[in-house]
């Protein structure tokens, strides 16, 4: 795998700390203020791909029309590194997972990127085929420059997401004006004729594409709710931007906006039915995505190829041909999985947990699960019948290594399907890995090293995390279906073979004695439990609303999102039913130690 | 203010050292005798970080037989010496870590270098970053105590000299007070820099050597760079909204006016002037692929130059590179097969080698670029600098005892150097390791706060503790309560809090040899 040197996936270790010191960075960290019956956060700064998608559909219905907006394609794909990523943050003290919305440090470089492609985007624009584009084809060579502030209020509207205010649109038209003064003569005497209009446009897009109300999701609210407690309505264009941030990572559409203008927005109806349109478009796979990359912790996945060309792992891999695609092979079909549940044909969250359709659109993928491709279209069922639900997929099986890592995986289930808090390992816990032996299974290692009755590791180990991972001990670190394990030295030679134990006692509720015989047993268990519904619903609270629940004020939304998982409501049902609850609509501005 | 930035009357070209050429005009003798009256010199500060460590004693240091000198210091003995390397056939060495070939680690060299042993972070710091340059908070809270220092987030010291008045008096040419490369979470500052207040953030690093570039010295060349009038016209846009929507709340027109701090920051960078002739590197080598250690040689010595050009012309004085690579060949797991092994004879020798290529092809590479820049003050310009690289871990990976520090360039009078210093107490011993402990045969022993090498760096940076005393606390349950004068959080318990008494009392004290 390459990387720069942030990116270097070989140094290991401090690697998985980005959510170590969350709680300092805190982003929007979720910090419980008091004396705040449930604190909001102070003006959410676009992720860095909601703040792409802006870029880039903005530019769509600037210059689209035009056809040729694929070179802004490659403007903006040349620029796409110089904005920071975003790092998952959690709730407070949790070490591991989060989302990304929730991260809202603003370094200098998001300010610094954000001004140069402003910068470059608004140079573009200027130009004159351009800015007759953005005109919609108003005659910019009119001297008394009829067209200037039709396109001032039209560009102004949609990275304002909000008509501009008298104030705004003079304060445009002026840095329009100082450009067209202080332009000087043209570099090109051909250019002449265009030139002072082009510097004059240049600095006023320039400005716009650097606007705080595009860079920062601005909310104050319209009217007070309650007073005392902070809470505001969000006004119509407000509402239009959570909507079109929540579902599609981007800016309102034209249509949306409209809705905001003529007040249907703010109807039962016109609002209801500005979801259904909002969740039906394309672009909500996008959120969708982000979310079940990030809930599962996707992006974490070891690389698979991570030890190609090693002597075990090659013995190991067996001549299967593991490239460097196949670690987002395994992630895309996951996002397909939920998606086609989510959206392609609604089923309820027990049928994703379960299911057994095959998305492997990769394949040595389709080889690992025994089956062909999948190429678009209806999904079969998948060939064997010990790969049944979300677990058995290869990308919550991988290791990148040869050998499974069970620990991995039942913190990851602890954690992230049940919502269970695994605390930290004692020292030195890290610094022995369950390695590769030549006489015993993976489980068996694991077993060995953290199970010893009396240790500081067992409390854990035992009861709370080991159980959830051996249950999927049936498939290898390919996640590959296997019986036995087989045994290499260090050199790659097959030294043995052991038969596999996937039976466990997993304590999905704690003190619950039922034995999972495997991982369909485990999923079992994990639905009986509804504590995954409930984890569901939680970790899809804080990815709409970019922070942790409070326990005071949030508990209703999400029992109910719970109740309706549970129940076994479809998810385009549940997942739409964020959006539809009162605290969608509602501004807190009590925020980090305001009252 | 007196203005340091030298004429371009004569240029000393510095070639073959990097990808490019840097055409440095610092030739005091060719000064306006005015100028040169008044140049002072400017102190420059860069901070190595590399991950693991596990490199055991003997492999790391040099013989006990250079620590000629002993003194009586916080209770017990400590020793030093000069620096002196040993030659074999083409190469000298100080240790098996500590070598390279005799023309880079020559005699002049070595005057400039300091070997530090016994700075201790006497607690279990697992995968941290921070604890590098003061921030024991940026850990994964692995162990009780790294998550109880999660509470107590302390900035970088180098921002706290980015931000300082004493260091940053004079900003003349300088186009970025701190380059950050490599690695998040070593350089921590404020989300409001200008008035050091907000939350604690992580910088965010450059990780492309011409990016890095293009930004200090030719941003009039990229089309991206913006006109200061364009900003200064949006940060207007901000103040306006700040001002002019009375429904925004508190915390929103904080975070907007932290925006506009930066956007001013920015604005003073678009509008300083540099003066200096670099030549542009190409765009090779930006790359690093895990199991290529020369690849990632030339990734850093890219860095190098553009840093060794930067702190040459004034464009910044600070740099913190966290070089988060293996420097090894090996295309395993490195971390768990190799760094968490590294007590086991069989996996020393990798780690060894490792440190090794970095000390000889990034550490001293820096350090020589730098020797051959002359500065206006006189001398080079790492007579008046500071570099420093530690690594994240002692003897055993993920054990803070005695954490290796290896410091060039005499800061301007503020170092001295040449010097290998052991600062443990030899009476005191500690296993390393609970368990087999492999080869490894040598204990730990406690010896001084890695607080007061952070004090110490600062002292020498010329910021005073008065710039950082608010940073420094104490928050052992055993000792008194008294704010300690080292750097940042200080912490030891269990049998540390008593071995570490007398050595919290000399905590705000400069690190005695050096």
């Amino acid at each position: 795998m390459a990387g720069g040197a942030g990116g270097s996936s070989n140094t290991g270790g401090a690697g998985g700390a980005a959510g170590g010191a969350g709680g300092m960075t805190g982003g929007a960290g979720g910090e419980i203020v008091e004396g705040c019956a449930a604190p909001g956060q102070p003006l959410r700064r676009l992720t860095r791909i909601q703040y792409l998608h802006t870029i880039n559909d903005l530019l769509e219905i600037l210059v689209g029309e035009t056809g040729e907006g694929e070179h802004f394609w490659w403007v903006l794909q040349d620029w796409t590194h110089h904005v920071p990523e975003d790092v998952p943050v959690g709730a407070p003290n949790e070490v591991r997972g989060g989302f990304r919305r929730l991260d809202q440090v603003v370094y200098d470089e998001h300010i610094e990127a954000a001004l140069r492609l402003a910068t470059v985007l608004g140079g573009e624009l200027a130009q004159p085929w351009w800015a007759r584009a953005v005109a919609q084809d108003c005659d910019l060579n009119d001297e008394a420059l009829d067209c200037l502030t039709p396109m001032v209020d039209r560009v102004g509207r949609l990275v304002h997401r909000r008509p501009l205010s008298e104030a705004e649109r003079a304060f445009y038209l002026d840095l329009y004006h100082q450009g067209v003064a202080e332009a000087g003569p043209a570099p090109n005497p051909d250019d002449a004729w265009w030139w002072p209009k082009r510097v004059g446009l240049t600095g006023m897009f320039t400005a716009m594409l650097s606007a705080p109300r595009l860079i920062y999701q601005v909310e104050h609210g319209a009217e007070i709710i309650d007073a005392e407690r902070g809470l505001y309505a969000l006004d119509a264009y407000e509402l239009a931007s959570r909507l079109s941030y929540h579902f599609w990572q981007s800016t309102p559409d034209e249509a949306l906006l409209n809705a905001a203008a003529s007040g249907e927005l703010l109807t039962e109806a016109g609002f209801e039915a500005e979801v259904a349109r909002i969740y039906a478009d394309p672009r909500t796979r996008r959120a969708l995505s982000t979310f079940f990359t990030e809930w599962l912790r996707l992006d974490e996945m070891p690389d698979p190829a991570r030890l190609r060309g090693t002597p075990i792992f090659e013995a190991f891999a067996d001549g299967l041909e593991i490239g460097p695609e196949l670690g987002q092979a395994m992630v895309d079909e996951i996002v397909s999985l939920a998606t086609h549940y989510a959206v392609d044909a609604p089923g309820s969250f027990d049928d994703l947990l379960t299911s057994d359709l095959n998305f492997a659109a990769d394949d040595t993928l389709a080889t690992i699960y025994q089956t062909e491709p999948w190429r678009g279209g209806a999904p079969a069922a998948l060939p064997e019948p010990e790969r049944a639900g979300l677990i058995t997929r290869a990308a919550l099986l991988v290791s990148g290594s040869a050998n499974t890592r069970p620990i991995l995986k039942g913190v990851r289930i602890r954690e992230a399907i049940l919502c269970g808090v695994v605390p930290p390992p004692p020292p030195e816990a890290m610094a022995q890995e369950p390695a590769l032996s030549e006489q015993m299974t993976s489980r068996e290692v694991v077993e060995s090293l953290t199970e010893q009755p009396g240790t500081v590791c067992a409390g854990c180990h035992t009861t709370y995390i080991n159980p959830l991972g051996f249950a999927t001990e049936g498939f290898d670190a390919l996640g590959r279906r296997r019986d036995a394990q087989g045994l290499y030295d260090e050199w790659g030679n097959l030294v043995g073979s052991r038969p596999i134990e996937t039976a466990s006692t997993p304590q999905v509720i704690t003190g619950d004695d039922a034995v999972a015989e495997g991982a369909a047993d485990l999923t079992a268990l994990i639905l009986e439990s509804g504590e995954a519904h409930r984890c569901f619903a939680r970790q899809y609270f804080r990815f709409t609303f970019g922070r942790p629940e409070h326990p005071a004020s949030d508990s209703a939304l999400i029992n109910g999102l719970t109740e309706r998982l549970q129940a076994g409501a479809a998810l385009d049902e549940v997942l739409v039913a964020v959006a539809l609850d009162p605290e969608f609509k509602i501004l807190r501005a009590c925020v980090d130690g305001e009252e | 203010m007196a203005r340091t930035s030298p004429q371009m009357s004569r240029r000393q070209a510095l070639r073959g050292l990097g990808g490019f050429a840097l055409a440095v005009p610092f030739m005091p003798s060719l000064l306006p005798r005015e100028a040169k009256a008044q140049a002072a010199a400017r102190r420059r500060f860069v901070a190595f970080a590399t991950p693991h460590g596990g490199i055991w004693g003997r492999n790391m240091y040099p013989g006990d037989q250079l620590l000629t000198d002993q003194m009586e210091y916080a209770g017990h003995a400590i020793r030093s010496g000069l620096l002196r390397a040993e030659r074999v056939d083409s190469e000298a060495r100080l240790s098996p870590v500590l070598r390279a070939s005799a023309d880079t680690l020559d005699e002049a060299t070595l005057r400039q270098l300091n070997v530090i042993r016994g700075l201790d972070v006497p607690y279990y710091l697992a995968h941290h970053r921070g604890g590098h340059l003061g921030n024991f908070a940026d850990n994964d809270g692995n162990g009780s105590e790294g998550t109880y220092l999660w509470r107590h987030p302390r900035p970088s010291v180098d921002q706290v000299m980015a931000w300082s008045p004493s260091f940053y008096g004079d900003l003349t040419g300088n186009r970025q007070r701190t380059l950050v490369v490599g690695q998040r979470g070593l350089s921590w500052g404020w989300s409001r820099p200008s008035d050091r207040s907000g939350r604690l953030q992580p910088l965010a690093p450059a990780n492309r050597s011409l990016d890095l570039f293009n930004r200090l010295f030719r941003p009039d060349l990229d089309p991206s760079t913006p006109s200061p009038l364009v900003v200064d016209r949006v940060r207007e846009s901000y103040r306006s909204l700040v001002e002019g929507d009375r429904r925004l709340g508190a915390a929103d027109r904080r975070r907007l006016t932290e925006h506009m701090d930066r956007l001013f920051e920015l604005e003073r960078r678009l509008l300083t002037d540099v003066q200096c002739e670099v030549a542009t590197p190409d765009d090779s080598g930006e790359i690093i692929h895990d199991g290529d250690a020369a690849g990632q040689v030339r990734y850093w010595q890219r860095h190098n130059d553009v840093v060794a050009a930067a702190l040459g012309c004034g464009v910044s004085q600070l740099a913190v590179l966290g070089a988060y690579c293996t420097f090894s060949d090996y295309a395993g797991d490195w971390h768990q097969d190799v760094a968490h092994q590294c007590l086991t004879p069989q996996r020393q020798p990798l780690l060894v080698e490792a440190q090794q290529r970095f000390f000889e092809h990034v550490f001293l590479d820096l350090v020589r670029k730098l020797a051959a820049i002359s500065d206006p003050a006189g001398g080079s310009v790492l007579d008046h600098s500071l570099i420093a690289w530690s690594q994240e871990s002692g003897m055993n990976t993920h054990d803070s005892m005695s954490i290796p520090l290896i410091t060039a360039g005499g800061a301007s009078g503020g170092l001295q150097t040449g010097r290998y210093v052991d600062y443990r107490d030899r009476a005191v011993s500690w296993p390393v390791a609970d368990g087999a402990s492999g080869g490894l045969e040598e204990p730990n022993r406690p010896g001084l706060f890695y607080n007061q090498w952070l004090a110490t760096a600062l002292t020498a940076m010329g910021v005073p503790r008065a710039e950082y005393a608010e940073y420094s606390r104490d928050i052992s349950a055993g000792y008194d309560g008294a704010v300690p004068e080292g750097y940042g959080v200080v912490f030891a318990t269990g049998q540390a809090e008593a071995a570490y008494r007398q050595a919290w009392q000399r905590l705000g004290e400069r690190l005695p040899f050096v």
